[in-house]
């Protein structure tokens, strides 16, 4: 069990009311608890207690050769998956000295997009789910799988797919895979406009997001808030425009950012990356070189010289980065993860006090946390 | 900063700051004051000789980063707290705390964050195998003769002389 909860009755005071909010809480998404001190409606103070996920992957992690690691940070942000590997990747590959050839970039940012739709559409009709609204679920998982089956047909795997490696991609993309995506590209596109009409131009929508649980931009910056939580407070920090990692630098898009910093910009930050993914995979569809190797020249032993590394990545959640030390061994001496939604965790006290109990659901389904990440 | 104890190298598109513990407060005070205003990340880790806290800083306007490191003894495990300096580090320090053992004197709410709050082991410390049983014959590094916020230029010369 949990150990006690931080929330002690103010003695005297009756009209407050102490409620535990999860671990099995469906709109928590996972297992987050969080106790609420309630007056009515209002909530006067929140406590989040995370963990019930934790598997202490860094330790499990220092026990293992570096080519098998990259199993395990799939399973951080599983909604996400294949983005997780990235980072890990890109710091091994400094250490390492691999250049990765121009065709696995491409394929790695293809992909890397890809699943950030697929997120962000999990995102949209969980959310939209808590919020009451039923239908746009059905859309989005619908769509969601024609993401899947295209990784599934190229990596072997669906949600985990394990399929970027050291100095490239583990094996070339299936021969289908270019029409494939630019097939899902043309569906997609068609269906923006009516999720955009059911959800950010809907007037019940608006009536429950727009100026709910405001988070000022010096506050974001400070907590560390990362990802859409701070571009929807005015922030236009994106590590895939900070510090460009694979094709990045080549392809043309925009950071979109919003200076409210409510629920709904930060719903609407997440439906412009959607489009911003959409044009950065059409343009790395025209760019990929048709012919070449998807993965450089690596080691056949992962040995990478003694030193560390932190090198970071955009997921669709936010900034995560890996810190890899390595002291010239096969195993790496510690290996830590520094995941998006743990840090924008950290604003359910800023964000929940003084909020409506309704409204921390909203609240909530805009931070958008995945447990497998926040725990590891 | 002249007269704190630190060295500075580059690595890679970084800069890394070896510090002395008792300077490693004022030196993060100093680079809060040089423009480095977003928490990127903190790590807790165990060296072999010691615990090594690691604050992973950024520049929001000059887009620059920074890495800062300190190491501290097994038996006495204190670093200051920088939460007051950037509030995001709050989690970050208290899972240091939890894995790794590392206590962050000035802290509001150092309490374990991942595991349970009965639990009496830091995981992560190398004297621990993966199952969290103590390693029978674990034992600590020395502590290095020169840490690394000395090591440098003194030494080298000294060879070249």
């Amino acid at each position: 069990m949990r150990g006690p909860t931080t929330i002690t009755p103010v003695p005297g005071r009756t009209d407050e009311m102490i409620l535990n909010m999860g671990p099995q809480h469906p709109a928590t998404h996972g297992v987050l608890k969080v106790v609420l001190g309630l007056d009515g409606e209002r909530i006067t103070r929140a406590v989040p207690h995370i963990g019930f996920l934790h598997r202490n992957h860094e330790k499990i992690e220092e026990a293992r050769t570096y080519i098998q690691i990259i199993t395990y940070t799939d399973r951080m942000d599983y909604v996400s998956g294949l983005q997780n590997e990235l980072p890990f990747i890109l710091a091994v590959e400094d250490l390492l000295g691999v250049e990765v050839p121009k065709r696995a970039q491409y394929i790695r940012v293809i992909f890397f997009e890809l699943y950030r739709i697929a997120s962000h559409l999990v995102w949209l009709g969980t959310g939209m789910l808590d919020l009451g609204a039923i239908t746009p679920f059905l859309y989005t998982f619908r769509d969601r799988e024609k993401i899947l089956e295209i990784a599934e047909k190229t990596a072997g795997a669906r949600m985990l797919p394990n399929y970027f490696t050291f100095g490239g991609v583990r094996r070339d993309v299936h021969p289908e895979f270019f029409k494939d995506v630019a097939a899902f590209l043309d569906f997609f596109e068609s269906r923006l406009p009516d999720y955009r009409a059911l959800v950010l131009d809907s007037p019940v929508f608006q009536a429950r997001a727009v100026g709910v649980g405001v988070l000022p931009k010096e506050r974001a910056i400070a907590r560390g808030a990362s990802g859409p939580v701070l571009r929807a407070s005015g922030v236009a920090y994106d590590v895939r425009k900070a510090e460009p990692y694979d094709a990045y630098p080549e392809l043309e898009f925009e950071v979109p950012t919003r200076p409210e910093g409510d629920v709904y910009a930060r719903f609407w930050v997440r439906f412009r990356e959607m489009e911003e993914s959409v044009k950065i995979i059409r343009q790395a569809l025209e760019k990929v070189p048709k012919t070449g190797p998807y993965k450089g020249k690596v080691p056949p032993r992962i040995k990478p010289k003694p030193g560390a590394r932190y090198r970071a990545v955009e997921i669709s959640r936010g900034h995560l980065g890996a810190y890899v030390v390595s002291d010239g061994s096969e195993y790496p001496l510690r290996i830590k993860h520094r995941s998006p939604s743990f840090a924008n965790l950290q604003l359910i006290p800023d964000l929940f006090v003084g909020a409506r109990f309704a409204d921390a659901i909203a609240i909530l389904s805009s931070l958008d946390p995945v447990f497998g990440e926040v725990d590891r | 900063m002249t007269e704190l104890r630190f060295k500075k190298t580059t690595e890679f598109d970084e800069e890394v700051y070896a510090v002395h513990p008792e300077d490693y407060r004022a030196l993060l005070e100093a680079l809060k004051a040089e423009g480095f205003d977003y928490p990127r990340s903190l790590t807790g880790m165990d060296t072999g000789y010691g615990l090594r806290v690691v604050v992973h800083l950024y520049g929001m306007e000059s887009g620059k980063k920074a890495t800062v490191y300190t190491d501290v003894p097994y038996d006495d495990p204190v670093v200051p707290s920088a939460t007051d300096l950037w509030p995001g580090l709050e989690w970050f320090e208290r899972e240091a705390y939890d894995l790794v053992g590392i206590r962050f004197a000035g802290h509001p709410d150092l309490r374990r964050i991942l595991l349970e709050e009965d639990w009496t082991i830091h995981p992560l410390q190398k004297r621990y195998d993966t199952g969290g049983y103590l390693l029978p014959d674990w034992q600590p590094a020395p502590w290095p003769e020169t840490p690394p916020w000395e090591e440098p230029e003194a030494r080298e010369e000294g060879g070249e002389a």
